[in-house]
């Protein structure tokens, strides 16, 4: 699904991934760990195509295409979700045209016929009863004056939405309530299928409980320093990443 | 006349003299003293401080004439009754004359009246001559004088004492021939103590002409005025609005603005807060691209105390678009516990495209909340990016930030349509 070789990349002209390597296969879900600092922001949004950060070397391979020479927009019609760590205010427009419109940009570019306004509430409601989301609050402009648990539950209604094929979800399950956390960790669980892929970047074990990893990788310095599987996140939360030998990248 | 604070404009309109007005003495006699005043004045440079970033120079040289009826007026005003997705009461202008057939007057009650400005001097004289001043005042600028030496017509709303209005739509279409045409529309709106009403102006056009309004809306004690205005004019018009609010105490004046046409367009609001808690909203949402040039000049004037006013003005500025916000709040030494908002925002989508904003404040009261804020910006990379990143084209995407930009603007304004048609409006102006 996934095939990340050597990459290296920039932002304001500093290097921060330094020869990253990973492969995610269809139906895996691959965790990312790792100190501040260590590039796994600049992994998700090099991923999701942000301006700004600047691949110097390596390659995406993406469903067999490469991944870097697409626009965000084709990513994302392509199948790649970005959860974002800091989901953007956007004042004064409503979530259910910014839903409508992302919904459909995707169902335009599979040659699907676009939903009228009437099918895509309908099938909006099925997806907001998924998340906990009510109607006011996605009649509501996006994301503006929601709190951190209601940005996060409305990444997941995006994400049920837009059945992506691979999900990376960045810090999701940051600054979340317990309740919080079992709604974004369901609809995680929920997106699991032989056909999709998953890499999810966190800091804690907490999620790792709840969505449990095939794979466990930890990221220091801007690269894969050491990779197992779930018992490896357990390991992390009892030694720290100086226990293994981050320091060496 | 050689002061460098003017320039010169020989219109030929100038010489098909100002009528005088049968049965109206002293309107006949305020004309004569506008013409004669205009005639001296001439139009105001960018060396007066209140056209600073207003270049009037363009619209001097041009040879408009006075409108005459052609036979395309009453196609053109349906035309223009069509836009409109009302089926409210309706006042339809074309070049400043009241077009009685496109019109729906409806029956007025007792003590109100809804119609032309000509046909209620002769219709009501009674409802009209306590507000006659105010047509005849010889105050103002230079292009006050001219729409008063000039004006023929225009819409009278008047609606009596504890009286609730329904909604009026004023309809005015510029229809401008092969030659320029020049028109001078004076709408007078008075609700008397207590009463309500709602006005939505719409002002579409084809051609090159200048409409040069002037609004005058006396509120009594406790009265609500919506005044809600979609310009839409040719986009070779020179769409000038002056609105002046006279409000007594505890009235409200409920404006808004969204404007995408004209060459060049100015709407001025001039508030008196005479009384005690008045409130004046006032709501300012423009585009504009190419050269065009769009001012947005407003006056609060806090003449007593426990007012409030807030205003939001908003721009959007494509190519080499020239969009303006004069901003000026007075509050008098008697307006203690005034309460005056002002912010504008000009969003910038092009390199070529230049705002210009100037907030005043004048407070000679100690006891006030007055608070301004200016910003100029451009659409944010990461909105773009989180609209982009859900499968959205950049293009798409510009055209909704743009449009939330804008539709903050109206969250406040109460009638359904109105928003309805400012977002319509905003969607014609990317589609265009």
């Amino acid at each position: 699904m996934l095939k990340i070789e050597n990459l290296h990349a920039t932002v304001d002209g500093k290097e921060v991934l330094k020869g990253l390597t990973l492969e995610i296969k269809a139906g895996e879900v691959h965790a990312i760990m790792g100190p501040n600092g260590s590039g796994k922001s600049t992994l998700s949004y090099v991923l999701a195509g942000r301006s700004g950060y600047e691949v110097t070397q390596g390659t995406v391979i993406y469903k067999g295409k490469d991944l870097l020479a697409m626009a965000p927009e084709e990513r994302a019609r392509e199948g790649v979700f970005l959860a974002f760590q800091y989901p953007v205010e956007i004042p004064g427009v409503a979530g259910t045209t910014f839903l409508k419109a992302a919904y459909n940009a995707i169902r335009k570019h599979r040659g699907e016929k676009e939903l009228d306004a009437m099918q895509f509430l309908k099938l909006l409601r099925e997806k907001q009863a998924l998340v906990g989301m009510k109607d006011d609050m996605v009649r509501r402009a996006v994301n503006s004056g929601f709190s951190g648990g209601e940005k996060k539950r409305f990444e997941m209604l995006q994400m049920a939405l837009l059945e992506p094929s691979l999900a990376i979800l960045d810090e999701t399950d940051s600054g979340l309530d317990i309740d919080a956390l079992r709604v974004v960790s369901e609809n995680i669980n929920r997106l699991r299928k032989p056909d999709v892929a998953m890499l999810v970047i966190t800091h804690y074990q907490r999620l790792l409980d709840l969505v449990v990893p095939d794979i466990v990788h930890v990221l220091a310095g801007g690269r894969i320093v050491k990779t197992g599987d779930k018992s490896l996140a357990l390991e992390l939360e009892r030694t720290g990443y100086a226990g293994i030998g981050t320091q060496a990248a | 006349m050689a002061s460098r604070k003017a320039i010169a404009a020989p219109f030929p309109f100038l010489d098909t003299d100002a009528r005088a007005w049968p049965g109206m003495p002293e309107l006949t006699e305020a004309r004569r003293h506008s013409l004669s005043r205009f005639r001296a004045e001439a139009l105001p440079s960018t060396r007066v401080e209140a056209w600073k970033y207003t270049n009037l120079a363009a619209l001097a040289r041009i040879p408009f004439t006075a409108p005459r009826p052609s036979a395309g007026d009453g196609e053109a005003a349906q035309a223009a009754v069509r836009a409109v997705p009302s089926d409210r009461r309706r006042l339809v202008f074309v070049n400043g004359r009241f077009h009685a057939a496109s019109s729906i007057t409806g029956t007025a009650p007792q003590g109100s009246f809804v119609g032309g400005l000509t046909q209620a001097l002769q219709q009501a004289p009674d409802l009209i001559k306590p507000h006659l001043a105010h047509l005849t005042s010889l105050d103002g600028d230079a292009l006050m004088a001219l729409n008063t030496a000039f004006m023929i017509d225009g819409a009278a709303l008047l609606i009596g004492r504890g009286q609730t209005a329904e909604p009026v739509e004023l309809i005015q279409v510029g229809h401008a021939g092969e030659a320029p045409i020049a028109f001078h529309p004076r709408h007078l709106i008075v609700v008397e103590a207590g009463a309500t009403a709602t006005l939505v102006e719409t002002r579409t056009g084809e051609g090159i002409y200048w409409s040069n309004a002037v609004t005058t809306v006396v509120l009594g004690e406790g009265a609500t005025l919506h005044h809600h205005v979609i310009q839409q004019s040719s986009l070779d018009a020179f769409d000038l609005a002056r609105v002046q609010v006279i409000a007594d105490a505890n009235a409200t004046y409920d404006g808004s603005l969204l404007g995408t046409g004209a060459a060049l367009s100015r709407h001025e609001v001039e508030g008196l807060l005479e009384g005690r808690n008045v409130t004046c909203r006032l709501r300012g949402a423009f585009l504009a691209r190419g050269t065009q040039i769009a001012d947005v000049t407003t006056v609060i004037d806090h003449g007593e105390r426990d007012g409030q006013s807030e205003q939001l003005i908003r721009g959007v500025l494509d190519g080499k678009a020239h969009g303006v916000f004069q901003g000026r709040i007075v509050v008098r030494p008697a307006a203690q516990k005034t309460d005056a908002r002002q912010n504008s925002n000009m969003l910038m989508l092009s390199d070529g495209a230049e705002a210009d904003t100037k907030p005043e404040l004048e407070i000679s009261a100690d006891d006030v909340k007055c608070s301004h804020g200016a910003t100029v910006g451009e659409l944010s990379d990461a909105e773009l990016f989180y609209l982009q990143a859900r499968g959205i084209d950049p293009d798409t995407a510009r055209r909704l930030l743009v449009s939330g930009f804008l539709a903050t603007v109206f969250e406040t304004v109460s009638d359904d349509s109105v928003r309805e048609r400012a977002a319509a409006a905003v969607e014609g102006w990317f589609a265009s």
